[in-house]
C-alpha cells in the first residue's frame, strides 16, 4: 500500500511521518504532543503508544522503515503504520493473514490486539498495513469495529 | 546508550520538572534539537512560559524550524507569547558585560512575569555558545552555576544548560557536569544503566533500540544477585517500556538463576503492561509503584 492511500482515512490528520529505527524516540513524542489533547486518559494513551511503537518496532524489524499516519475523528483516534517492507503472500501470490500476524507481531499481537479498540492487518502482495484505534471519550463506537476485531480474533 | 555508575541526579529530559537546574552536552546538532524540542513541548504542556536562548551564531528563524513539534502547538505558543526565542545578550540588555548578578536578577524578573501572565512558571534552555559570543572567562560562568540555588528555591524555574563538547573543554565539561544537581541523558532515545548496591536502575527509554542493552544489564544483575535473594529494579526513571522489552524483563525473572524476589519500582504505565504481559501471574516478582 502507497502513502497515498492512506487518503480514505476517516477525521483529520495530525501527523504523517515515514521512520526508521532512528526515528522512533521523535516518533513517540511526536504522538504524545498529537494525543495530549485528545481527552483520553493518560493511561490509555501510555497504552496506545505502546501498542504504535510495537507495530512501528515490527516495521522496522521486518522492513527498515515504515510510514505512520495518525488521525482523529470525533469518536476515535486512529493510527496506520504502512509497512511496505512486510510483504507477506502464499505461493499463489494470496494474502496469507493468520501467518503473517503470527510471524510479524509473534508475542506482540495478542498484546495490541487487546490495547486497541480496533485492529486490522489488511496484508497484500506488495506491503502490509497495520491499524491500531481508540475509541475517544465523548464519541461512539463504530459498527464497523466489531467485524475488524472478530476478523483478528480468529 | 551509557552504563555505569553516572551522575547522581541523572534524568531523561522527559522528566525535568519545575526546580531542577540540568546539565546537557551534545556533540551534533541533531541531539541538541531533540532535546530542545523534548524540553519545549514538555514546558507548552505544562503551561509553563519557555524561553529558548539558542546558540548566537543561529538566525533566529533557524532556531524556530529546529524546534520539531507537529501540528499548531509551536506556532500558537509562539503567537500568544508561551514559547520565545531569546540570546544572553538580550536578557542582560542593557549591559553589554556578563555578570552572574545581572543575569540572575534578570531570570527572577522574567520569572515573575510569567507568573503574572498566567504561567506556572517559566523554563528556559540557554546555549552555552553565549560565553564565548560576550567573551565571558569561564570561571565566571562556573560561578554562576554552582551558586545559582536560589533561583529554583524561591520560584517555579527550570533550566537546561546545554554544552557543546565540539567547543568547550573536556576538563570544563566535566567541571560543569558535577556543578549541576541534575545531569540530562544526552539524547533522546538513550538508556543508561547503573548497578546500585540493591539492583540496577534504569534511565531513559527501553525500546527496541536499547533493547540489547536492556536485556544485558537485566541479565547481569539478576545473576549477580541471585546469591542474595532478593533485587531491586528502578525503572522509575524510564520514560518508555517497549512491550517486547517488559515481555523480556517478565521472562528473564522467571528463568531458574534469577533471585527468589524481584521488586520492580515503576510508574502506574508500566506496571499496566507489565501485568498484561504475565508479571501478575509471578508471585516472586512484585510491582511497586512510584510516582515521578
Amino acid at each position: 500500500m502507497t502513502p497515498a492511500a492512506f487518503g480514505d482515512a476517516p477525521g483529520h490528520t495530525l501527523l504523517k511521518m515515514p521512520f526508521t529505527l532512528r526515528d522512533l524516540s521523535r516518533l513517540r513524542l511526536h504522538i504524545e504532543c498529537l494525543t495530549a489533547p485528545s481527552g483520553l486518559t493518560e493511561l490509555t494513551r501510555g497504552t496506545f503508544l505502546i501498542a504504535v511503537d510495537a507495530v512501528a518496532t515490527s516495521a522496522i524489524e521486518h522492513g527498515n522503515s515504515g510510514t505512520l499516519l495518525l488521525r482523529q475523528s470525533h469518536e476515535s483516534l486512529e493510527c496506520r503504520i504502512d509497512a511496505s517492507g512486510l510483504a507477506c503472500e502464499a505461493p499463489n501470490g494470496a494474502p496469507r493473514e493468520n501467518e503473517c500476524e503470527k510471524s510479524r507481531w509473534g508475542c506482540n499481537a495478542g498484546l495490541v490486539t487487546r490495547i486497541a479498540d480496533r485492529l486490522s492487518i489488511p496484508a497484500s502482495a506488495t506491503g502490509t498495513t497495520v491499524t491500531l484505534s481508540v475509541r475517544l471519550p465523548s464519541g461512539k463506537r463504530p459498527e464497523s469495529g466489531t467485524n475488524e476485531r472478530q476478523a483478528v480474533a480468529e | 546508550m551509557t552504563s555505569g555508575r553516572g551522575h547522581p541526579g541523572m534524568l531523561p529530559v522527559q522528566q525535568l520538572s519545575s526546580g531542577d537546574h540540568a546539565f546537557v552536552s551534545y556533540g551534533c546538532d541533531h541531539a541538541a534539537r531533540d532535546i530542545v524540542t523534548t524540553f519545549a513541548w514538555m514546558g507548552l504542556a505544562q503551561q509553563e512560559k519557555v524561553v529558548i536562548f539558542a546558540p548566537p551564531q543561529l538566525k533566529e528563524e533557524e532556531v524556530w524550524a529546529r524546534i520539531d513539534v507537529p501540528g499548531p502547538l509551536v506556532a500558537d505558543a509562539r503567537r500568544r507569547g508561551q514559547l520565545a526565542v531569546s540570546s544572553m545578550r538580550t536578557l542582560i540588555h542593557p549591559q553589554d558585560r556578563f555578570t552572574a548578578a545581572r543575569q540572575w536578577q534578570r531570570i527572577e524578573e522574567e520569572t515573575d512575569q510569567a507568573l503574572d501572565e498566567g504561567y506556572r512558571g517559566l523554563r528556559t534552555y540557554i546555549d552555552m555558545h553565549w560565553v564565548p559570543d560576550l567573551s565571558a572567562d569561564v570561571d565566571v560562568m562556573m560561578h554562576r552555576e554552582t551558586h545559582a540555588d536560589h533561583l529554583f528555591a524561591d520560584r517555579p524555574y527550570t533550566e537546561i544548560c546545554a554544552y557543546d563538547t565540539r567547543w568547550f573543554a573536556p576538563d570544563v565539561l566535566e567541571a560543569m557536569h558535577h556543578a549541576h544537581p541534575t545531569s540530562l541523558l544526552s539524547h533522546t532515545g538513550a538508556l543508561h544503566t547503573e548497578s546500585s548496591p540493591h539492583g540496577l536502575r534504569l534511565v531513559g527509554e527501553a525500546d527496541v533500540a536499547t533493547r540489547e542493552q536492556f536485556n544485558a544489564a537485566l541479565r547481569k544483575t539478576l545473576a549477580g544477585k541471585a546469591q542474595a535473594g532478593q533485587v531491586s529494579v528502578d525503572m522509575s526513571r524510564l520514560v518508555f517500556l517497549s512491550a517486547a522489552c517488559a515481555e523480556d524483563l517478565v521472562q528473564l525473572t522467571c528463568d531458574a538463576s534469577s533471585p527468589e524476589h524481584v521488586r520492580v519500582l515503576c510508574r502506574p504505565q508500566q506496571a499496566h503492561l507489565l501485568r498484561r504481559v504475565g508479571a501478575e501471574h509471578l508471585s516472586h516478582l512484585v510491582l511497586s509503584e512510584v510516582s515521578c
